[in-house]
């Protein structure tokens, strides 16, 4: 290339040099000026093209904008609200003509879903990202609880402590799961930054029909509501799994993601009696006071045993009264969707999910043409190891749900601030949160709604309200504070390498305490 | 407009604004002109890329805290890059230095993946691609076709080109994770998530797609030898590998150390293929590091790790063109 150059430098340069001082600088001239006059021109007229238009002429050409335009005088204002996909997908249109029929939203008043991403990561990023370059829309954002504080202490999300009417809040302060709501809010000085909008608890969901093939009897044995041993549940999933023609015993989530470390990592931790930070009044700091307690011999356990789950791996007896082999090495880069599909279709006995898996799994499979299981759909509480009496950290052990659910959280910027409290007083509706729980499995935030009759009667989720009531009852929140966002992907990382045999759990807890204790000490 | 009216009438009589500036333009220097001609790219760039550079730079000069940005601290930042202490900012379990040298710390540190990354893909790149360009050299029946062919794997968008390769190694669904982890070349299980497999996934991938651009860019230097010099050497008895020695390697030198310049750039800059194919917490790039702090609103971090990767990417260069001199350019 630079040989090319070089020749044709030389053969051409005194040619070159001679048309370009004469011819080519006028030529230039002539042509930016023709061009800018013929800008400035077509400036002008669509300038005065525009203008005459206002009163006469301009109808047809303007129709759309004009439209638009008046509507928006009118009072037609559409709002932009931040959304799971999967939430779209499975009841998009059905979750608009809730707000306006159960929660009673004006109908001048339109919602827009504006999907984000399935991995809670990648959605804590991209609202990141929009409310640090002061973006005016999604108008409203739905904020997984487990993040929500980061944006608080930003101060990324509007204060609805100073801007909602007095009744809404005080409904919330009241009405609402207190431990959910607190979420939701600026910890030190309690004002409000989020609507809960559903808590969320998981349970272990399985295939009733293949458990009762088995010889297992979920109705007389209490499955609902009594919780199962680790132990014992590993020798029903073996079992029910030979018996059946299935691919997997159980299904979950491992990847390395936020979900690994808030939820299904920190269950087996809690359910064996262990804790990021000590026991659970250290779930929310004090930052770098607090001690750091993953390298203590039940989290160890907790690791070692979905490895002996995943490889069937002996650990010198330890766990010689489990089953193995119960579970996929898939599970390592499972999160909620892929690991859902699989025991969606059939191929699975047990899956540990959210209740919005309830809701789509529970589906009569001959009214929806997505894999459903309809009533043989079974769920009972996640088992335990230690019973909480013999937890090694204060709060812990026994049954463990973690505590997810979203709340929403409103854009400071956005040019629609004015009927927020519209679209809020709709949202606290209880009728709209019935037809929430109804389409996609999300939860009543008020106890009072959770615990009655009526959301019992709503199928297909009212079916397993006993199992959810237990759940909600052993809810272990994430330990967010600022830092946790960087401690999780960290924790994720490092519990996503035990069980892939990568390292060994008290390798991987030891180096994974000195890297908290760095991000403790800020 | 003005040669509309330029008719008959003699030049120097003309008088009038647009001539005015015509003649001033023709009665400049061509150095003056040329910076003339310049300037709307000056002002173009000055506003859509100096700008946001400097305030990136700014912003890497306050304190990072978890909250947001704290108070100025000069070059401190650096210091902590440097010292490990800013390393709590990066995704997982990444740092940018490695922190040991064997295995495990290499691949878990940003700066020894990138280089690593950049140095084995731009390596074989060039081999392949260099082979690529002097099959295409020669002639036969449908060259052409070949040389569109080969150039589709470049025109393949990163998004695309990333999931291809997440289907194919995706250990339950990927038809290629099994042959090759009983190569031992691959993890057979959690395979996306290992350090060592997906590093390799994510090489293989950039030398698929690019090795195209180099064939190309090495064919045109091809082109430009003389034959005559071919048929020379053929009377003088020379044989085809004295041949490519001595007259096809030094003369496609320089386009090689172009095309290796500008493909070390793009690799040291590499992003898109690790996050759609693996992660940047398995996998850490220096630009993943980059991206992903500024996600997580760590803009002082964010800020601190670009200034210091276009500084690395710059000695980078800077030691490549010393190799190969001014001719390169």
């Amino acid at each position: 290339m630079a040989a090319t150059q070089r020749k044709t430098m030389s053969n051409n340069h005194s040619d070159d040099d001679g048309q370009r001082s004469s011819v080519s600088r006028r030529r230039f001239v002539a042509a930016s000026g023709a061009s800018g006059v013929a800008a400035t021109l077509a400036g002008c007229a669509d300038l005065v093209g525009g203008g005459d238009g206002g009163s006469d002429s301009g109808d047809g050409g303007d129709g759309t904008g004009t439209t638009t335009g008046d509507g928006g005088s009118d009072g037609a204002t559409t709002i932009q609200w931040g959304i799971g996909p999967t939430a779209v997908q499975t009841a998009g249109e059905e979750m608009k003509t809730a707000l306006h029929e159960a929660g009673g939203l004006r109908d001048d008043i339109e919602i827009e879903w504006v999907p984000s991403a399935s991995d809670t990561g990648e959605v804590r990023s991209n609202y990141n990202r929009i409310l640090n370059a002061d973006q005016s829309d999604p108008d409203i954002f739905q904020m997984d609880n487990g993040w929500v504080n980061i944006f608080i202490q930003r101060g990324l999300i509007q204060n609805l402590s100073e801007t909602l009417p007095e009744d809404l809040l005080s409904d919330i302060n009241e009405n609402y799961f207190s431990g959910f709501t607190d979420t939701a809010r600026e910890p030190s000085s309690g004002d409000l930054y989020g609507v809960p909008l559903f808590p969320d608890f998981p349970t272990m969901q399985y295939r009733k029909d293949l458990v009762e093939q088995a010889g297992y009897d979920p109705e007389s044995e209490n499955w609902a509501t009594e919780p199962m041993t680790w132990e014992e549940w590993s020798h029903v999933v073996a079992d029910v799994k030979d018996n059946a023609d299935v691919e997997y015993g159980f299904t979950t989530q491992w990847d390395i993601y936020e979900g690994t470390a808030c939820c299904t990592f920190n269950e087996v931790m809690s359910s064996w009696g262990g804790a990021y930070f000590g026991g659970r009044e250290n779930l929310f700091g004090p930052v770098g006071e607090r001690p750091i307690t993953v390298d203590e011999p039940e989290v160890h356990n907790a690791l070692n045993m979905m490895r002996k789950f995943v490889h069937d791996e002996g650990f010198d007896g330890t766990f010689a009264d489990y089953a193995g082999n119960i579970a996929p090495t898939d599970i390592l880069g499972w999160i909620e969707e892929p690991s859902r599909s699989p025991f969606a279709e059939g191929d699975a006995v047990f899956h540990r999910n959210w209740p919005y898996s309830l809701a789509l799994t529970g589906r009569n499979p001959e009214e929806t043409e997505d894999p459903a299981l309809g009533e043989d759909l079974g769920a009972m509480p996640i088992p335990y190891a230690v019973p909480e009496s013999e937890a090694a950290q204060p709060g812990t052990g026994g049954t463990t749900s973690a505590l997810g659910g979203w709340h929403l959280t409103f854009n400071p910027n956005s040019d629609n601030l004015d009927v927020i409290d519209e679209v809020v007083s709709a949202v606290m509706e209880p009728d709209f949160a019935l037809e929430l729980f109804r389409l996609q499995g999300w939860l009543p935030p008020r106890p009072e709604l959770f615990n009655s009759d009526e959301a019992r009667d709503v199928a297909p989720v009212g079916r397993y309200m006993e199992t959810l009531q237990v759940a909600g009852e052993n809810a272990m929140a994430r330990p967010v504070t600022p830092v946790w966002s960087q401690q999780s992907s960290d924790i994720a990382q490092s519990a996503n390498r035990v069980v892939g045999q990568e390292t060994s759990a008290e390798d991987a807890m030891a180096s994974l305490t000195s890297s908290l204790e760095a991000t403790e000490q800020n | 407009m003005s040669t509309e009216t330029a008719g008959g009438e003699r030049e120097s009589r003309r008088s009038g604004p647009l001539v005015r500036v015509t003649r001033w333009m023709e009665n400049l220097s061509d150095t003056t002109y040329a910076y003339l001609l310049l300037l709307p790219v000056f002002v173009l760039l000055g506003s859509i890329a100096i700008y946001p550079l400097l305030r990136t730079f700014e912003m890497s000069l306050f304190a990072q805290t978890f909250t947001g940005l704290g108070e100025f601290v000069g070059p401190g930042n650096y210091v902590d890059l440097f010292t490990g202490n800013m390393d709590r900012y990066l995704p997982g379990q990444p740092t940018f230095l490695p922190q040991s040298f064997g295995i495990q710390g290499l691949v878990t540190s940003a700066l020894t993946m990138t280089l690593l990354f950049a140095f084995v893909s731009v390596f074989f790149e060039t081999i392949i691609g260099m082979g690529q360009a002097l099959i295409l050299d020669q002639d036969f029946y449908g060259r052409r076709w070949i040389r569109a062919a080969i150039i589709i794997p470049w025109a393949v968008p990163v998004v695309i080109q990333g999931m291809m390769f997440y289907l194919m190694f995706q250990p339950s669904i990927g038809f290629l994770t099994p042959p090759l982890a009983d190569l031992g070349l691959l993890a057979p299980t959690n395979t996306l998530n290992d350090p060592a497999s997906a590093t390799f996934v994510i090489i293989v991938a950039d030398i698929w797609k690019t090795s195209a651009f180099m064939a190309l860019l090495i064919l045109a230097g091809l082109q430009s030898i003389d034959r005559g010099l071919y048929d020379v050497a053929k009377v003088a008895g020379a044989s085809k590998w004295q041949q490519f020695k001595h007259i096809t390697f030094p003369l496609i030198l320089p386009t090689i150390a172009v095309a290796v310049l500008f493909r070390s750039v793009a690799a040291m800059r590499v992003y898109g293929i690790i996050d759609i194919v693996s992660s940047c917490t398995v996998v850490p790039s220096l630009s993943c590091m980059v991206v992903e702090s500024f996600f997580s609103g760590f803009n002082a971090a964010a800020g601190t790790i670009a200034f210091t990767t276009a500084a690395i990417i710059g000695l980078v260069v800077m030691s490549l063109i010393l190799w190969q001199g001014e001719e390169a350019i």
